[in-house]
C-alpha cells in the first residue's frame, strides 16, 4: 500500500500557563484509503496532534511527511498553499461562514487553488452536495441550515479539492445520534469507495469502533494502534 | 472577480448598517476637508482682493534720486574741494513719457493689465468742510482692469467719468465726513492753490477705510489739466501681472529697461504675504486634524470587523487562505469604504461650501461668505482620504493575518 502520512517523534510543548510536554515523541504512518479515529481522555494530545498532522500548528519538534512532502519547517505561507491543495478539515462545530451561501462555502476552497474554471467548480459543488444529501439549499445563507445538515456542508467543502487527508477535529461532537450515525457513513463510504484518506479525533467510541484502526493516546504518547 | 474581491465585497454587504457607519465617517471627514479649504480658500482670495484693490503688483514712479549729485569732476591730487548744501534741483517730477513706458511694459508677457495714473494730494471743500486727500486721475478703462473698481461702486457708474470733465467719485467714508451725496459740487483745492469745482458722479467703498476715508478719483485728462501737466504726463504706472506672487521677479526685469523706479507690491507689504501663509498652514493643519479623526473613525470600524470575524479568518486559513489574501481581503474593505466615502464627501462638501455662500454676510462688496470651488481641495480631499482609509484599513487588516487560526478553533 501507498504510504500517506508519515510521523516521526513528534514532541510538542506548551508554554502557556506553564511548561507541559503534551507529546512526547509520537509515531505513526498511514496508508492511502485508510480511515482512522485517534482516542484518549481529554488533555492526551490527541487534538493537539491533529493540529499539527493539518500544518497549521507548526510549534514542535519532529517530523510529518504528507504525500511525499516534508512540512515541517516549511513557511507559514507556503504550509496555507499545501493545506489548500491537500487537506480537507471538518470541525466540530461545523464552522461555516455564515455571511456566504451554502456553495460559495463548498466553492470557496476551488476557488482560491483556482485550478479549474468557475463553472466546473460550481458543477462539483452542486455534484458534493447532492452525494450529501443538501439538494435545494444551495442558495441560501449557510447559518439558516440546521445543525446537520451544515456539518454535511463543511465535509463537502473539506472534500472540493479532492484532498489527499481528510482530518476531522470531532465532526459528530456536536451532533445528535441520527445525524452521527449519518456523517460516520459518508465517510465510511469515501473511504471504502473513493480511497480517500480519513483522520479523526473522537470520543465517540461507536464511531471508533467501526473504524480502520484505531490511535490511541494517553499523556501524549501511543499506546495502542 | 477575484475570490478575496469576492469576499471582502460579501463581508461589505452583508452588514450594511456598519459599512454605512464606516462610509459616513470619511464622508464627514472628506467633506470638511473640503469646506475649511474652501472657505479658507474663498477668505485668501477675499483679503487679496481686497488687499489689490488699492494697490497694483507692480508701480512704476518717479522716486527722487538718493545718490548725491556729482557738480564738479573729481579733482586732480593737489586740490581740495569744498562744496557745501548740495540740493537736488528737480527738472522732471513725475513721468513725462507715459505712453512709452507703457507701450514698453505691455511687451512682457506676464503683464495683464496696466494703467496710468496722476495720484496728487489735495484738499476737498465743501462749504466750511475742507478734508485733505489723494486725488487720482485715472484712466477708466485701464484702471477697471487692474483695481477692478467698477466692483467697488456703491452708487453711480464709473464710466460716467469718462462722460464727464468735471465728474468726481468719491471714497464713501471722504463723501461721509464732507456730507456730499450724488450730484452734489465738491471743490478740490490742489497744492498749487488752484480750485476747481467737481460733480459727484459716484461713490465707492473697497472695504479697507483708510482708502474709502481719503481717494477720490477724477478722469485722468481733468487731472493734466488740474494740475496743468502735458498730454503724456503720469505720476505713477500700475501693473497687474499674471502670478501676483511673482511680481517681484517681474519688477525685477522690467527695473532693467525702465530709467524709472519699479516697485513690486512685496517690497514693504510682506505682512500681507505672511499672513495669507499663516492661514494656509491654519487650514492644512485644521483639515489634517479633521481627516485623522475620520481615519480613527475607520481604523475602529475595521478593528471591530476583524475582531468579530476572527473565527471566520481562522476559517479561511484552515482552508488554506495565507496572511496576504487576508490582509487583501481586509484592505480590500477599507479601500471601498474610502472610495465610496470620499464620492459622498466631495458631493457633501460642495453642497456645505454652496450652503456656506449663502449665509447673508457683507463685508466690502461681499453679500455674503467668501467660499472658492477648488478642483485641487477635492483632489487633494480625495487622495489624503484614500491614504488615511488605506493606513486605518491596513493595521487592523495586518493584525487579522496574524491571527493562529490554532488558537481560534479549538477555542
Amino acid at each position: 500500500m501507498e504510504k500517506i502520512l508519515s510521523v516521526n517523534n513528534v514532541v510538542k510543548y506548551f508554554h502557556q500557563p506553564e511548561d507541559f510536554q503534551v507529546l512526547k515523541g509520537v509515531d505513526f504512518e498511514v496508508e492511502k484509503g485508510e480511515f482512522i479515529s485517534i482516542i484518549g481522555k481529554s488533555g492526551s494530545g490527541k487534538s493537539t496532534l491533529l493540529y499539527i498532522l493539518s500544518t497549521m500548528d507548526t510549534d514542535y519538534s519532529g517530523n510529518i511527511n504528507i504525500n511525499g512532502t516534508n512540512v515541517t519547517g516549511v513557511k507559514q505561507n507556503k504550509l496555507a498553499a499545501f493545506r489548500n491543495e491537500h487537506i480537507g478539515f471538518v470541525f466540530q462545530f461545523h464552522f461555516l461562514l455564515p455571511e456566504f451561501s451554502v456553495i460559495d462555502n463548498v466553492m470557496l476552497p476551488a476557488l482560491k487553488l483556482g485550478r479549474k474554471p468557475k463553472n466546473v467548480i460550481r458543477e462539483r459543488a452542486y455534484e458534493l452536495l447532492k452525494m450529501l444529501d443538501v439538494v435545494g439549499q444551495e442558495e441560501k445563507k449557510a447559518s439558516l441550515l440546521s445543525g446537520g445538515q451544515q456539518q454535511r456542508v463543511a465535509i463537502a467543502r473539506a472534500l472540493i479539492n479532492d484532498p489527499t487527508v481528510i482530518m476531522g477535529d470531532e465532526p459528530t461532537g456536536n451532533l445528535d445520534s441520527k445525524n452521527t450515525k449519518n456523517v460516520f457513513s459518508i465517510f465510511r463510504e469515501l473511504s471504502r469507495e473513493q480511497g480517500q484518506t480519513i483522520i479523526t479525533v473522537t470520543h465517540d467510541t461507536d464511531f471508533a469502533n467501526n473504524c480502520d484502526r484505531v490511535i490511541e493516546l494517553k499523556d501524549g504518547q501511543i499506546i495502542s494502534q | 472577480m477575484n475570490t478575496n474581491n469576492k469576499i471582502a465585497w460579501t463581508h461589505l454587504t452583508s452588514k450594511v448598517q456598519q459599512l454605512i457607519v464606516a462610509v459616513l465617517s470619511v464622508t464627514f471627514g472628506i467633506s470638511m476637508y473640503i469646506f475649511m479649504n474652501g472657505f479658507m480658500g474663498g477668505v485668501n482670495v477675499t483679503f487679496d482682493d481686497i488687499a489689490f484693490s488699492s494697490m497694483s503688483h507692480i508701480r512704476i514712479y518717479n522716486d527722487s534720486p538718493n545718490d548725491e549729485p556729482s557738480l564738479l569732476p573729481q579733482p586732480s591730487n593737489n586740490t581740495v574741494q569744498f562744496i557745501h548744501n548740495t540740493r537736488h534741483v528737480k527738472y522732471t517730477e513725475g513721468i513725462k513719457n507715459a505712453s512709452d513706458i507703457l507701450q514698453s511694459v505691455k511687451e512682457f508677457p506676464q503683464v495683464t493689465a496696466v494703467t496710468e495714473q496722476i495720484n496728487q494730494n489735495v484738499f476737498f471743500r465743501n462749504g466750511i468742510t475742507k478734508v485733505s486727500g489723494n486725488l487720482s486721475g485715472i484712466d477708466v478703462e485701464n484702471e477697471d482692469k487692474v483695481f477692478q473698481i467698477s466692483k467697488y461702486m456703491i452708487k453711480g457708474n464709473i464710466n460716467d467719468l469718462d462722460k464727464r470733465n468735471d465728474g468726481i467719485v468719491l471714497g464713501s467714508g471722504l463723501a461721509q465726513s464732507i456730507c456730499v451725496n450724488m450730484g452734489d459740487n465738491v471743490m478740490l483745492t490742489t497744492g498749487d492753490g488752484i480750485n476747481q469745482a467737481f460733480k459727484v458722479l459716484g461713490i465707492f467703498e473697497t472695504g479697507s477705510s483708510s482708502v474709502d476715508k481719503s481717494k477720490a478719483m477724477i478722469s485722468i485728462r481733468s487731472a493734466r489739466q488740474l494740475f496743468s501737466k502735458n498730454a503724456a504726463y503720469a505720476s505713477d504706472i500700475q501693473v497687474n501681472v499674471k502670478d501676483f506672487n511673482k511680481a517681484d521677479l517681474v519688477s525685477n526685469k522690467m527695473s532693467k529697461i525702465i530709467p524709472y523706479k519699479v516697485e513690486s507690491w512685496k517690497d514693504g507689504n510682506s505682512q500681507l504675504e505672511s499672513s495669507s501663509m499663516l492661514r494656509n498652514i491654519l487650514a492644512k493643519v485644521i483639515s489634517i486634524a479633521i481627516l485623522t479623526v475620520a481615519g480613527f473613525g475607520i481604523y475602529n470600524i475595521m478593528n471591530m470587523t476583524v475582531n468579530e470575524k476572527m473565527r471566520e479568518i481562522a476559517i479561511f486559513k484552515a482552508m488554506g487562505f495565507n496572511g496576504k489574501d487576508i490582509v487583501h481581503i481586509f484592505l480590500m474593505q477599507s479601500l471601498c469604504i474610502g472610495v465610496i466615502g470620499g464620492i459622498v464627501g466631495m458631493g457633501f462638501g460642495s453642497l456645505v461650501i454652496y450652503i456656506v455662500k449663502q449665509i447673508p454676510y457683507k463685508i466690502a462688496s461681499f453679500t455674503s461668505l467668501p467660499v472658492a470651488f477648488r478642483l485641487i481641495d477635492y483632489v487633494m480631499a480625495f487622495f489624503f482620504g484614500l491614504i488615511v482609509t488605506i493606513i486605518a484599513g491596513y493595521l487592523p487588516a495586518k493584525k487579522a493575518s496574524r491571527i493562529d487560526p490554532v488558537e481560534i478553533l479549538r477555542g
